[in-house]
């Protein structure tokens, strides 16, 4: 009986794959967990600032899109991409659309985006450390912003790029996407902030923090909230751990940055990753062993335009539907980020090469496995 | 259950209208004494009447907070986009609640959420689904004696609007008018019936000839047994004995079907994607669905009220309804995009006047829709987000008293594929256990199930 | 060294049955003929055809009888449903077994012709595969029918394998098959006429069934055929055998699963709001986490039986970490962790399983808790509640005066027609309240402290971890433990003469070290094991079929071990 043997066989080795997990239980991970030198976070809440009480005013109006743009040339040949459309042949009908920014954005000169310029009640941090005017010296200068809280200083140049988008406003299309949580939800990755006592005592002291990416999603409730105490194992690429950096905790406040990090986003049809430069952080820790504030950086322009325009599902290049949901045009997106770009300016040519940015943030506890101390066991559930 | 008055169609205009201008031969017509005791089956031979699955899609869902009700149980309280349904609401059950559950993968806006409904998983690719769809794996069980093992049609009247497929290199196209429906049943190929030279089941000979096997162990076994011991082992010959009687009768001719009659052909309508022109071939085409079913030409059928990614238009609008749902503002006071809401509307109003066309039709003791069970479901909850959490199906008929109705049951937390377990078990598939990996599922939505 | 362990468990049980002291002689109670659970069922074709069928269906809910399952199974017979049910799963086995992918891994034969019949092969094929079916050789009468009839139906056809896929389905609906009959042969004493043996085959399946949750495997059925489990070296052998073998862990799983009624896992629901975390995913994990705990510590490492109630050691999953809050490094699969440390958690009584199931969907319950412990754990009844019991003055909504679940309990410390048999629960239900109704660990309840400490018949403790230990210092529990061993394995209830054999079992026990697998042994080669008295041919007095463990009067069993527990009912006014 071949098959009674092969069964046997699968018994004994599930066994043995069992008895792989007799290694001593008292390592680094659980040892450093239980004095509580080591605390793990998974983020919670992930968005953009959308400042809902002062968003300031567009006196120029909104940004418009390619099909307000082209809407001449879109009636012309509406009926004919329906038809293509419908009959499956969606080559044919995307070819009969203007030319795709979204796609190369060397086919279109600048339609001219509308940038935020006024005020607005946007969260963040002094990056620079100055208060910042556009009438300033050098390609990179910029108008600082006034925060809800009277903080001034703050750098947040993808709000002047973003401002008059109508996405971006108040019950837009990513307000409405951050009330849902969608960013952590339904994210293929989650985001995880390793924080490790140096001096000090939990509540006041000195700390070594890494950022990392996970290596799958976080779970979930069945109220749609993150389960805080989960064990969440780290990507296996390097790319996206964090170096360490150093921080502070005191009087509840957490501080710490400047730090490069890449972090990894799957939602929808974006598979992409961050790339925020010289991040700085500073959060609220809450009695509950919660954390809650921001995270801000520099986002490398060029990353920016990748993320927003590299968006797929399966071989369908999404980028200028994405644009026309969210109220602009690609061209006038590449040509604005140079515009609004006010970090790491090129050597050479004294370019800046990435642009404030502000992501408001929470974070509950978790338990963050490295992947060299996993157990990869690949047994059956 | 009788329900002789449905929203303005009630049976004897129904009737009427169409055994006017039939071509072939008409039903018998209908007498008491053909009923058993339940009086939802034929006495002459006790078999019953033939039971029908399908799906009713609407694109673009709706507004959680507008339409899941906010009380469960029978006397759930009507919400404000439920408010259409509410002659029928005791034939229907809403559950509200339940999700595709990603773990990972990505939302393929307006694909995960249908097909994770549909085939019981989050789908990995763009071009994959994680197996066929529910509605096929119903007719391979059940549809595949009938003339057409299933029927697809789209008010919309684009043929590629169908969600039914084995895999996604066969998806089974919609018929995209209401002529060429009644055409493609009532036309050329059609053959009454009730006129059917008969022929048995090969397979079911085969199962009966098991069971016989078995029988022949009975005395051999009784010896050997004590007196409670022999009790339970004829109760267990009894079971045996029910299930070869059922067999039995499906050896034989089955009871003419007293609700076929032939309807007339149904004007030529512009098929697009303008809402009344949908609505009215949505309409002409639940009619003639009605009697196809009657006639038992199929038990399976998915109707496509709208697409994913509804593009329906409200007359003289270029703006489809997805197309709203992204760009739309929400009014600042009533809290909702209005226009894109009309069409939640719409299709709910839609859905209705469909389950009542198949109320309308009287079978055994009741109507066709007591015979049938409909689901009704979309690709998303709220459209404007893609969301995939909580997403709104409906149930209409009883399965022939396989379902409760008139319920509503939250599943928040919960899998899509619950409902698509609980589809097929109440079709009397034997099913333990549907779905993939985080999606997979052994239990039921017992609430419902009788 | 494990092996060496084996070898001296099965030189005991060898000792035990040849030697100077024998189990007080007994002889077993009526015979009856048990139905097959869902997973024996499952273990049956996997044994059969192999693990790549698919079984798919749903079994009729098994019946428990006085707190197991495995007596409710003398009594249950097949509805209507539950046969469609045997019937369709029949049918889909033997599709898939003749399927052409995976027909050459499980037939024994193939015919010369695939579209005519092929009498020899089908023949063969139905006796191999019909006698671990059946767990018997077939006689010409079952193989010579069923030939036939797939001859005829090969040849119609033109389809070897059609006829063979019927004859296979109605192996798998005979009444044989999902049914042990237990047939026995004459063998009288003077003092007992109505004494009977076992046969061999029947033996076979009892120990098989009992053991390993499964069918006799080819070595047993062999030994059963030639006749070698009537002597005593046979009888030992096989036993010997089958306790060392890596299946044990099957059957102590099984039999655990049924005293711990993880049946109940099935139908377990948890108010979300209350309890967000819960899902059925994490229930199954809780569930298998206790049953791998009970499997490691009495197997792998072959503990003593006590310790299952003060080991710090638990296997470990992802779903489980944040109800324990550890953490934990497989990504999938399971691994050994340590309770934490501040949690006092420590053997079963801490798991989550146990918490999660004995709960209301909404919060803890100790009484609910205590019952299990007090009919599980340690064999003793607690009776139902009085019929005519106010409840309104429980209600949640008074939260504000009662806040701690202590609080709640208290009226039913008092009031005189509770306390009697809340006494018996409540106090070491309360021991385990830092545990919340989904097995996590909490300080307060309301934000009131939770206060765990207690009373468990006279031994005193201040949490969980203690609780543990007075149980593992119990006797009663491990004398219950050799009770529902005997039970589950005999699928009845003890009679009078067997109580003498449990005694010496749990005496045995104790002298052992307390070693599970060796109690099994002992039990399987007791003499009460492989004999019974006749059935009744006659009508029994009227029986009530009880569904749970609550309305059994024990006060006749007044043996040390037993406590007797002399409480009346309260009757309604």
């Amino acid at each position: 009986m071949k098959s009674l043997i092969t069964t046997v066989l699968l018994i004994l080795l599930g066994a043995c794959g069992d008895k792989s997990a007799s290694v001593a239980p008292t390592d680094a991970v659980m040892a450093a967990a239980a004095q509580e030198q080591v605390r793990g976070f998974v983020f919670t809440e992930w968005s953009y600032d959308i400042p809902k009480e002062n968003p300031g005013e567009c006196p120029e109006g909104m940004n418009i899109t390619d099909e307000d743009f082209f809407s001449e040339e879109y009636a012309e040949v509406r009926d004919e991409v329906k038809r293509r459309f419908d009959a499956g042949d969606r080559e044919g009908a995307l070819g009969l659309l203007p030319a795709d920014a979204c796609k190369d954005p060397s086919v279109w000169p600048d339609p001219g985006h509308i940038l935020f310029e006024g005020d607005a009640s946007v969260a963040g941090l002094d990056l620079d450390g100055e208060n910042s005017l556009a009438s300033g010296e050098g390609q990179c200068a910029h108008n600082d912003f006034t925060g809800a809280n009277g903080q001034t200083g703050i750098d947040n140049q993808h709000y002047r790029l973003m401002g008059c988008v109508k996405g971006f406003r108040p019950d837009g299309l990513f307000d409405r996407l951050f009330d849902s949580n969608n960013s952590i939800l339904e994210n293929g990755y989650a985001t995880l902030l390793e924080i490790k006592l140096v001096e000090g005592t939990r509540d006041k002291g000195l700390v070594e923090a890494k950022l990392f990416t996970s290596a799958g999603p976080i779970t979930k409730d069945a109220n749609g909230h993150v389960v805080p105490d989960m064990s969440q194992l780290v990507h296996a690429d390097t790319m996206f751990h964090s170096a360490a950096f150093r921080g502070e905790i005191k009087d509840g406040i957490f501080t710490a940055g400047p730090v490069d990090a890449k972090l990894k986003f799957k939602v929808q049809a974006i598979d992409n990753y961050y790339w925020f430069r010289d991040l700085q952080i500073r959060a609220e820790m809450l009695a509950d062993g919660s954390m809650k504030g921001v995270l801000a950086g520099y986002w490398d322009i060029e990353n920016t335009f990748n993320f927003l325009t590299e968006v797929y599902i399966g071989p369908v290049h999404l980028g200028r539907a994405a644009a026309n949901n969210i109220g602009y045009q690609c061209a006038g997106i590449y040509h604005a980020l140079p515009r609004v770009a006010d970090g790491h300016p090129d050597p050479e040519t004294g370019q800046c090469t990435s642009m404030s940015t502000v992501i408001r943030f929470a974070a509950v506890p978790a338990f963050i496995i490295m992947p060299e101390t996993s157990l990869q066991v690949a047994q059956k559930k | 259950m009788k329900n002789s008055k449905s929203g303005g169609l009630n049976r004897r205009t129904f009737l009427r209208g169409t055994l006017g201008g039939a071509a072939i031969s008409v039903g018998l017509p209908f007498l008491d004494i053909f009923l058993n005791t339940n009086g939802n089956a034929m006495a002459a031979t006790g078999a019953p009447l033939p039971q029908r699955f399908g799906t009713w899609f609407f694109g673009c869902g709706m507004n959680p907070a507008r339409w899941n009700p906010s009380t469960e149980g029978l006397d759930w309280e009507l919400s404000p986009e439920l408010l259409p349904i509410a002659p029928m609401r005791h034939r229907m059950n809403i559950l509200s609640g339940y999700s595709v559950l990603l773990d990972g993968e990505a939302n393929q806006v307006h694909r995960t959420g249908v097909f994770g409904a549909l085939c019981g998983g989050a789908p990995k690719t763009a071009d994959t689904v994680t197996g066929p769809t529910l509605d096929v794996l119903i007719s391979d069980a059940i549809g595949t004696r009938t003339r057409f093992r299933s029927l697809e049609m789209a008010a919309t009247g684009n043929p590629r609007h169908s969600n039914s497929l084995r895999d996604v290199s066969s998806v089974n196209p919609a018929e995209p008018s209401a002529l060429g429906f009644y055409t493609r049943i009532f036309g050329p190929g059609f053959s009454d019936p009730n006129a059917k030279d008969f022929s048995p089941d090969p397979s079911v000979l085969l199962r009966k000839s098991a069971l016989s096997i078995v029988t022949e162990d009975r005395k051999r076994l009784e010896r050997q047994l004590g007196y409670s011991d022999r009790a339970r082992l004829d109760q267990y010959f009894t079971a045996l004995r029910q299930l070869e009687q059922q067999l039995e009768l499906q050896l034989q001719q089955p009871p003419p079907l007293q609700a076929c009659s032939t309807p007339q052909a149904p004007v030529d309508l512009p098929h697009d994607t303008e809402i009344d022109n949908v609505i009215a071939n949505h309409g002409l085409m639940a009619q003639t669905l009605a009697l196809a079913l009657a006639c038992d030409q199929t038990r399976v059928f998915n109707m496509q009220f709208s697409d994913r990614a509804s593009s329906l238009r409200m007359p003289g609008s270029t703006d489809t309804h997805h197309t709203l749902t992204h760009e739309e503002p929400r009014d600042a006071v009533l809290g909702y995009q209005p226009n894109a809401t009309a069409f939640v509307l719409k299709s709910m109003e839609a859905w209705t006047q469909f389950c009542q066309t198949l109320d309308a039709v009287p079978e055994g003791d009741g109507t066709l829709l007591d015979n049938c069970l409909v689901m009704a479901h979309s690709e998303t909850s709220e459209a404007n987000t893609h969301s995939i959490v909580g997403m709104p199906f409906m149930t209409a008929g009883t399965a022939g008293g396989r379902l409760r109705t008139g319920l509503h049951v939250s599943g928040v937390g919960e899998s899509v594929s619950r409902v698509g377990l609980t589809m097929q078990q109440a079709m009397g598939l034997n099913v333990g256990q549907w779905g993939a990996d985080q999606n997979q599922t052994d239990r039921p939505i017992s609430d419902i199930l009788v | 060294m494990r092996y060496m362990s084996r070898v001296l468990i099965g030189a005991s049980v060898l000792l035990l049955f040849g030697c100077s002291n024998p189990d007080p002689s007994a002889t077993g109670g009526p015979l009856a003929m048990r139905r097959l659970t869902g997973e024996q069922y499952r273990n049956a074709i996997e044994d059969t055809f192999g693990s790549q069928i698919e079984v798919a269906g749903r079994f009729e809910p098994d019946n428990r009888q006085e707190g197991l399952n495995a007596l409710g199974a003398s009594r249950v017979s097949v509805t209507r449903s539950g046969f469609e049910q045997y019937e369709a799963m029949a049918r889909s086995i033997a599709a898939q077994a003749t399927s052409p992918e995976l027909r050459v891994d499980i037939l024994p034969c193939e015919p010369q012709s695939a579209t005519a019949p092929d009498h020899a092969c089908i023949t063969q094929t139905i006796s191999e595969l019909g006698r671990i079916l059946l767990r018997r050789p077939l006689t010409e009468d079952d193989i010579g029918l069923r030939a036939q009839v797939a001859s005829r139906v090969a040849e119609e056809q033109q389809d070897y394998y059609a006829g063979l896929q019927l004859a296979l389905a109605s192996l798998m609906v005979a009444p044989d098959f999902l049914f042990r009959v237990e047939v026995a042969e004459p063998a009288p004493l003077p003092d007992q006429p109505d004494r009977l043996q076992l046969t061999n085959l029947s033996l076979a399946s009892k120990l098989s069934y009992f053991l390993w949750n499964r069918g006799p495997d080819e070595t047993l059925l062999a030994a059963a055929e030639r006749g070698e489990l009537s002597k005593p070296e046979g009888l030992a052998r096989e036993v010997n055998r089958m306790v060392a073998s890596e299946h044990i862990a099957t059957g102590i799983s099984a039999f655990f699963e049924d005293v711990f009624v993880f049946d109940q896992f099935d139908a377990l629901s948890k108010d979300v709001a209350q309890y967000p975390l819960f899902n059925n995913r994490m229930a199954a994990d809780a569930r298998e986490q206790t049953l791998r705990f009970v499997v490691d510590q009495l197997v792998t490492q072959e503990a003593d039986y006590r310790t299952l109630f003060t080991s710090n050691q638990i296997p470990m999953t992802r779903s489980l970490g944040p109800i324990y809050g550890i953490p934990v490094r497989a990504v999938d699969g399971w691994e050994r962790a340590t309770l934490p440390a501040n949690q006092s958690r420590s053997g079963l009584l801490s798991h989550a399983s146990f918490a999660m199931l004995h709960s209301h969907p909404g919060r803890s319950s100790p009484t609910l808790r205590g019952v299990f412990m007090r009919e599980a754990l340690l064999c003793q009844t607690v009776p139902e509640a009085p019929a005519d019991i106010d409840f309104t003055q429980f209600t949640q909504d008074v939260a504000a005066v009662h806040n701690t679940a202590r609080d709640r309990l208290a009226m039913h410390a008092t009031a005189t027609s509770c306390r009697k048999c809340h006494a018996l629960t409540d106090p070491i239900g309360l021991g385990l309240e830092s545990f919340d109704g989904i097995g996590k660990f909490r300080l307060a309840e309301n934000e009131s402290t939770i206060d765990t400490s207690g009373d468990f018949d006279g031994a005193a403790f201040s949490n969980a971890a203690e609780l543990g230990q007075a149980f593992a210092e119990s006797p009663l529990v491990s004398a219950c433990l050799v009770e529902n061993l005997y039970r589950y394995a005999v699928g009845r209830k003890h009679t009078n003469g067997e109580r003498r054999l449990l005694r010496y079992l749990e005496d045995t026990f104790a002298g052992q070290g307390y070693r599970v697998p060796a109690l099994m042994g002992d039990i399987a080669t007791s003499e009460a094991f492989r004999t019974a008295t006749a059935p009744s041919p006659q009508a029994p007095k009227a029986q009530t079929v009880k569904q749970q463990t609550t309305d059994i009067d024990r006060t006749e069993f007044d043996d040390k071990a037993h406590v007797s527990l002399i409480v009346s009912k309260s009757k309604p006014t």
